[in-house]
């Protein structure tokens, strides 16, 4: 980082004295204090303002010295904990924390003394609330506070009473986020927010073309005219596998392209300098010739074979197919009186995580770290690992705070480059993606090209549902094969159907890889099937959500893979509960076009199920919880957080296991040298499958924690500084931490829990059980279309969600008004072109003035194999969303959008055909 | 004359010299002074990331205000105070606001919280409440991908604007105020001196005067004229624009004015967005409507409609509005003054009626009056903080049901945005109804010659321009009317 390094004198009075420094004014006071000053009596616990163990005083009020920069204290009066003491005796406050036992560890003991003095100096007599506020910024891990508190209430002769209790912050409450607060004081650190001083910087260069051959000329003149460039990156340099990809089997993009490119967007070279000569030297610069060349941009070209196939070894350009087969759908569709079909067409979806790729990586001995945003920090580490041709326990990923991930961190994106800059160059390396590159190299949802059919008798019973869709993958294989198998599983919507046949197939073209995006090619299924419901529903004459709720999926019935759902099928609830709406919303729709010409509403529904986790694989979890000498309780977190919350619920869930509240906990998440591998924070599985583990290292450590009490099963815990309270029928027993064997970490006691979700394979007709648990739920949308526009604007929605059991309401509510902005996107707005949105005000996102009232229904039917009955919602909640407005535009204008999103020229244009057909 | 730029951040101040006055602020606040809070996502100002407050002397007093700092370089921001997310909590405790974020879950992962915060902190600046309408009007500048929203809407719904603490004042300081009030009433030039190639040295120049602008620009007529700088920030941002000499109008006090007299409304052309908005709420809600949507926030209260014309985009969004107005330039160079009108200024894509040095100073136009049916409409993918697909300004008098004066103008469906003559002509004397009216629109068409892009198709907009005429009929007549816009 360009930081300026200018020393400046600064001046203020230290302890009653003068005192002088020549320090650079951005130094942290703290750092000032206690690297130029020697006064270490000012604790640093965190260098984020969130311990306050570095409290002091500046101009008697209370300050973080680590968040006070040295060049702000130019004439202030500091005082800091040397300053209390008077010629070797203690004070009045600290003779009190001496009579109290208020100090335990005492690192806190500073700050807690500094903030109890701002007050007294002021306030030489306050309340019990007062003191309570004065040490609200400064936490301790021993005592409780009530010792604390006892004793600054004795220093001021004010009389003690008792704490109140702990915020309730068990499984199912509102638990604040336990990483909010850095968030909010934007100290929390993105993946660009920090990197070694001594880093280089990395910039890479990428083909302008979407299918192109080259010649890179030598870069030694270049390197030459330029002294800040260090080196330019090439295929040459990767120094294991020039490739990478999200299957064991299929590492077929390169971390630099050889000789040709394949995407828009695809990397060549990367220039690695100071940040002033990577940006200053262009890409025309290089000079690399380009010879273009025919590029594969439709599903036709991709199947022609005319032009030769995106990758050598797919000669049909076919990467995956995926197939499902029960009864005879085809037989029974043609016998069938009631018929529906249509073809639907969806777009490049773009993740647009508001927090571009990000982080650095340098070489320590002989191992890599790796600092940056990710959803999966193992999988990082073993894709750097053979891309380097190092083990991967010679890798260490260390994640930073994820600024969105939506599926589009899985893949990787800086990690391979970064790491082979750094073990090649033997320095620190740093990149952040601009917003437009990331745009045109990261991976997308899958554009789908659909066709489905459907049937039911008289009665509204579904009696079959074909499916066909084509998935364009891009240039290379990330998670097409994922979708090419998880969309027949799901394409038959969350309904008992006894005929089904699927067919998907994932193709290559010259766009950028398609890769996981919340839903893995549900959603786009998911508008094929919704829309194929309300078209039978309105054939038999029964409302659509009546028809939904008697085709619903219930349990005892067996999926379209032939799974028995034996628990936690909630679909049923989810649209009964959304009933009483549904009637009132139509109604008041309807009065409204009665008096409008031009204007026009509707309403409309879209159901979903999803399963959670990876179809048809093991996809295991590893939680650990330990407790170290002093009393600290860390959760040893793999389970990435993304923004959604996993570092809360999981603390929810272990603690509830645990019996010791959450608040007595810390976390640490996803180190891949600190936390046991918890899988991909992916698939709806976070919640459901290391939350189960989490429940289990909780159960574990408790088993532990009874068995050397020697006490009930039953017991309560109570954890007092660093003695562990076992209380039983039998009395109270006590465990002494400090005088357990601690193990490397400190931990004296250890739980650990792993859950793998039962799975099964697939067999040739797509039969099995590929998902230990569905979630299930329904969204209804109220819209608002103009007819001489083609505009289309959601007024309202309600969202009805099986969510097992909830653990935490207020991000469970996040994760689905999230998901209904994200569906609502995909609806009207959102579609990538390559070379032409290639920043965020051609590729549009939502904003505030587009959404909806949002109204939540949580439905709880418990998953027994889940935490306490939980299962996850992160995708679920996306999928319902498209398919219920673009149901509700068919209601408004009596047109249906085959081809997705439903921007104002294409409903325009549904609407004017219509009216001239008329 | 000053060689520097003085501005303050976060009470803090800097003076800068060289090169660095070229950098945008974002940069400079991250880079150089560490405060990594303001996030950089698009360096467009459409995601609103980097909201920071703005304190600016205007008419006598220190307003704050939210502005995208990735697209305001430092020289524009000479003589203000910027104060960043890093300023809000004070000891560690958050500012209500914040706080409000956390309690109410408006943070997920956290990447856009900065700016919501300092939106929202530029709402409590004004003092204005934080209901819905405001709180959506507000934020529309800023995105997220995680939330839905919602949750930030509750965490402003939760908090009273009156009874919080506005975080200018915690910084408010008598020496600063008055150092920066003399700042920018002193001319600056700032030289890039790393560049020093005889007459070729990149340079900035911030008159105080019209007439000290006016001589500059005689002197140096290739300067770029930066007056609020949302747009040509884009162009260097993505290195499609680098300008050797620039000039930057922001201590211009004289184009800072509106006045009201009578039918004729007059403002200068450094006026910004938001004060166009604040004064059309009450007396222009038609153009209010399309104001509300112009941008956003951050946007508004950076760009000006001198910059918005000289820009001179066939989709600018004041540009119906100006012309059914019959809105007049007031153009000057160092030899004197003349007056243009709109209709006729606009010479092909991006070519204008300007002599050499020529600026504009001010605009005047007429306003509608009060039985005139009079409508503007943007049409775009999104509805707020989206540049148009296609926009309309229509204007008619009638007497009885006879339309005695017609003023049609469209943007988006031409290379300039254009007065509809021919069809003007034609509906004069008309009777107002739906079937001339249908007619009207297969005339408009006749006149017109859009091209498909990345907003909108050929045809898409052949069909708005003629539709369009059929929606005003409808809206002028008792209905139910929709969100407009």
């Amino acid at each position: 980082m360009e930081v300026e390094t200018a020393s400046k004198t600064i001046r203020f009075k230290l302890n009653g004295q003068a005192c002088s420094i020549a320090s650079n004014p951005v130094t942290r006071t703290s750092d000032v204090l206690r690297e130029e000053l020697g006064l270490t009596g000012t604790k640093v616990g965190c260098d984020a303002g969130d311990c306050g163990a570095c409290t002091i005083l500046i101009d008697g009020e209370q300050r973080f010295a680590c968040l006070t920069a040295a060049g702000q204290l130019e004439g202030c009066d500091v005082q800091t904990v040397e300053g209390l003491a008077k010629d070797g005796k203690l004070s009045p406050l600290q003779q009190a924390f001496h009579r109290y036992g208020a100090a335990q560890c005492g690192i806190c003991t500073p700050g807690m003394l500094m903030a109890a003095q701002s007050l007294l100096n002021v306030k030489p007599s306050p309340s019990r609330e007062e003191v309570e506020d004065a040490l609200g910024g400064v936490l301790c891990r021993c005592t409780g506070y009530s010792k604390i508190v006892a004793a600054v209430l004795e220093a001021s002769g004010t009389e003690t009473q008792e704490l109140p209790a702990d915020a309730d912050s068990g499984f199912g409450s509102r638990t604040r986020k336990v990483d909010g607060e850095p968030k909010l004081l934007g100290t929390e650190i993105y993946g660009a927010d920090t990197a070694p001083d001594d880093s280089l910087w990395m910039r890479v260069v990428r083909s302008p073309h979407p299918r192109a051959t080259f010649v890179l000329p030598s870069p030694e003149k270049i390197i030459e005219e330029n002294p800040g460039l260090m080196r330019i990156l090439t295929w040459q340099d990767v120094p294991g596998n020039n490739g990478f990809g999200i299957y064991p089997h299929i590492k077929d993009q390169p971390v630099l392209a050889k000789d040709q490119v394949r995407y828009r967007g695809e990397a060549v070279a990367a220039l690695i300098g100071d940040r002033k000569s990577i940006e200053a030297v262009t890409d025309d610069d290089l000079g690399i010739e380009w010879v273009p060349q025919d590029a594969i941009e439709s599903y036709e070209s991709a199947l022609e074979g005319k032009i030769s196939p995106v990758q050598e070894i797919h000669e049909d350009n076919l990467l995956a197919r995926g197939f499902l087969k029960k009864g005879d759908a085809e037989s029974v569709y043609e016998q069938s009186l009631i018929k529906a079909q249509g073809s639907w067409e969806t777009s490049y979806v773009e993740h647009a995580y508001i927090e571009p790729e990000a982080g650095y990586a340098v070489k320590r001995g002989q191992r890599l770290e790796l600092f940056v945003s990710t959803q999966t920090p193992y999988m990082d580490r073993d894709e750097v690992a053979q891309v380097l041709g190092i083990g991967p326990d010679q890798v260490r990923i260390i994640p930073s705070a994820v600024g969105g991930g939506f599926g589009g961190k899985l893949d990787c994106s800086v990690q391979p480059l970064l790491a082979v800059a750094a073990w090649i160059l033997e320095k620190p390396i740093r990149c952040t993606f601009t917003r437009p590159e990331s745009l045109a190299s990261s991976t997308k949802r899958h554009p789908a090209k659909m066709k489905a059919s459907a049937s039911c008798d008289k009665d509204g019973s579904l009696t079959s549902l074909s499916f066909e869709g084509d998935f364009n993958t891009g240039a290379y294989a990330s998670w097409g094969p994922t979708v090419a198998d998880r969309v027949p599983i799901h394409c038959s919507g969350p309904y008992f159907v006894p005929n089904i046949l699927a067919k998907t197939r994932a193709l290559l073209t010259n766009g950028p890889p398609s890769g996981a995006f919340r839903g893995f090619g549900v959603p786009q299924s998911a508008i094929a099937h919704e829309a194929l419901m309300d078209s039978l529903a309105e054939q038999t004459g029964i409302d659509q959500l009546e028809f939904r709720l008697k085709n619903a999926l219930r349990k005892g019935q067996k999926t379209g893979s032939g799974q028995l759902l034996e628990n936690s099928v909630g679909q049923a609830e989810c649209l009964e509960a959304l009933q009483s709406r549904w009637q009132e919303w139509r109604k008041a729709s309807e009065e409204f076009n009665n008096h409008s010409e031009i204007i026009k509403r509707g309403v409309g529904i879209g159901c979903c199920w999803y399963g959670c986790g990876n179809t048809s694989m093991s996809n295991p979890s590893t939680m650990r919880v330990g407790i170290n000498s002093e009393g600290t309780i860390t959760l040893y977190n793999g389970a990435m957080d993304i923004g959604q919350g996993a570092n809360t619920i999981m603390i929810q869930i272990c603690a509830e296991a645990l019996g010791l509240p959450a608040s007595s906990f810390q976390f640490i998440m996803g180190d891949t040298d600190l936390t046991a591998d918890a899988g991909k924070t992916s698939a709806s599985r976070q919640a459901f499958v290391s939350g189960r583990a989490s429940q289990l290292a909780g159960e574990h450590l408790r088993t532990q924690i009874i068995h050397l009490a020697e006490a009930e099963e039953d017991a309560n815990l109570r954890l007092d500084g660093r003695t562990l309270w076992v209380q039983d029928k039998n009395g109270e027993h006590s465990i002494l931490l400090s005088d357990l064997l601690p193990r490397t970490n400190g931990d004296v006691l250890v739980g650990e829990g792993t859950f793998d979700p039962p799975t099964t394979k697939l067999d040739e007709n797509g039969q099995g059980s590929p998902y230990a648990t569905y979630g299930f739920g329904a969204h209804i949308a109220e819209v608002e279309v103009d007819l001489k526009l083609g505009t289309t604007r959601v007024l309202r929605l309600a969202a009805a969600h099986d969510v097992g059991k909830t653990v935490n309401p207020t991000q469970v509510e996040g994760q689905i008004q999230g998901g209904v902005a994200q569906g609502l996107g995909m609806a009207l707005m959102e579609e990538y072109v390559q070379g032409v949105t290639e920043n965020l005000h051609d590729y549009l996102i939502p904003t505030v003035g587009d959404m909806p009232d949002i109204e939540i229904l949580l439905i709880e039917d418990p998953e027994p194999l889940g935490p306490f009955g939980a299962k996850g919602i992160g995708e679920h909640a996306l999928i319902p969303t498209a398919p219920a407005i673009l149901g509700g535009i068919r209601q408004a204008t009596g047109v249906s959008i085959h081809r997705i999103p439903a921007t104002p020229d294409r409903v325009l244009q549904a609407i004017q055909q219509k009216g001239m057909q008329a | 004359m000053r060689d520097s730029l003085i501005f303050y951040v976060n009470g803090m101040r800097q003076e800068v010299r060289g090169e660095s006055v070229f950098r945008t602020l974002s940069d400079f606040l991250r880079k150089e002074l560490g405060l990594t809070g303001t996030k950089v996502v698009c360096a467009e100002g459409d995601c609103g990331s980097c909201t920071v407050l703005l304190g600016r002397f205007q008419q006598g007093r220190w307003n704050y205000d939210g502005v995208d700092c990735c697209i305001q370089y430092l020289f524009q921001i000479d003589g203000m105070h910027v104060i960043t997310v890093e300023a809000l909590s004070e000891d560690g405790v958050l500012h209500p606001i914040q706080q409000a974020m956390v309690e109410h879950f408006g943070s997920q992962c956290g990447y856009c919280t900065p700016g919501f915060v300092m939106a929202l902190t530029a709402l409590l600046e004004q003092q204005i409440p934080f209901n819905r309408e405001h709180v959506e009007l507000g934020l529309t500048g800023n995105l997220c991908r995680c939330t839905g929203y919602q949750q930030i809407f509750e965490a402003a719904f939760s908090l009273d604007q009156k009874s919080l603490p506005k975080v200018s004042e915690r910084y408010r300081n008598k020496e600063m105020e008055k150092e920066l009030e003399e700042v920018i009433l002193s001319p600056a030039v700032v030289q890039a001196s790393s560049f020093s190639q005889p007459g070729d040295e990149k340079s900035v120049y911030l008159p105080t005067t019209v007439s000290e602008a006016a001589l500059y620009r005689a002197e140096h007529p290739q300067a770029r004229i930066v007056s609020g700088g949302t747009d040509v920030s884009v162009q260097v941002n993505k290195g499609k624009s680098d300008f050797k000499k620039i000039i930057s109008l922001s201590h211009l006090k004289e184009l800072d004015f509106l006045e009201n007299n009578d039918a004729t409304l007059s403002f200068g052309a450094g006026v910004n967005w938001t004060e166009l908005e604040r004064y059309c709420k009450s007396n222009l809600p038609e153009f209010h409507k399309i104001l509300k949507v112009f941008g956003s926030p951050q946007i508004r209260n950076a760009g000006t409609i001198g910059g918005n014309i000289a820009n001179a985009s066939p989709i600018a969004d004041s540009l119906p509005f100006l012309l059914v107005t019959d809105a007049v330039l007031e153009l000057t160079n160092s030899t004197g003054t003349r007056h243009v009108e709109i209709k006729d200024f606009f010479k092909g894509y991006k070519k204008m009626d300007l002599m050499p040095g020529e600026m504009i100073r001010s605009i005047s136009l007429k306003l509608p009056e009060k039985n005139d049916i009079f409508r503007l409409y943007k049409v775009s993918k999104r509805k707020d903080l989206d540049i148009s697909s296609f926009t309309a300004g229509m204007l008619l008098s009638l007497n009885q049901n006879r339309m005695t004066k017609v003023r049609l103008a469209m943007g988006g469906v031409a290379p300039v945005a254009l007065r509809l003559k021919k069809t003007e002509d034609w509906l004069n004397g008309k009777d107002f109804s739906l079937d001339i009216m249908k007619q009207a629109g297969r005339k408009a068409v006749q006149e017109i010659s859009p091209i498909s892009d990345v907003r909108a198709s050929k045809d898409y907009r052949l069909r708005l321009a003629e539709n369009i005429f059929e929606k005003l009929y409808y809206e002028s007549n008792p209905q139910p009317t929709a969100y407009s816009a």
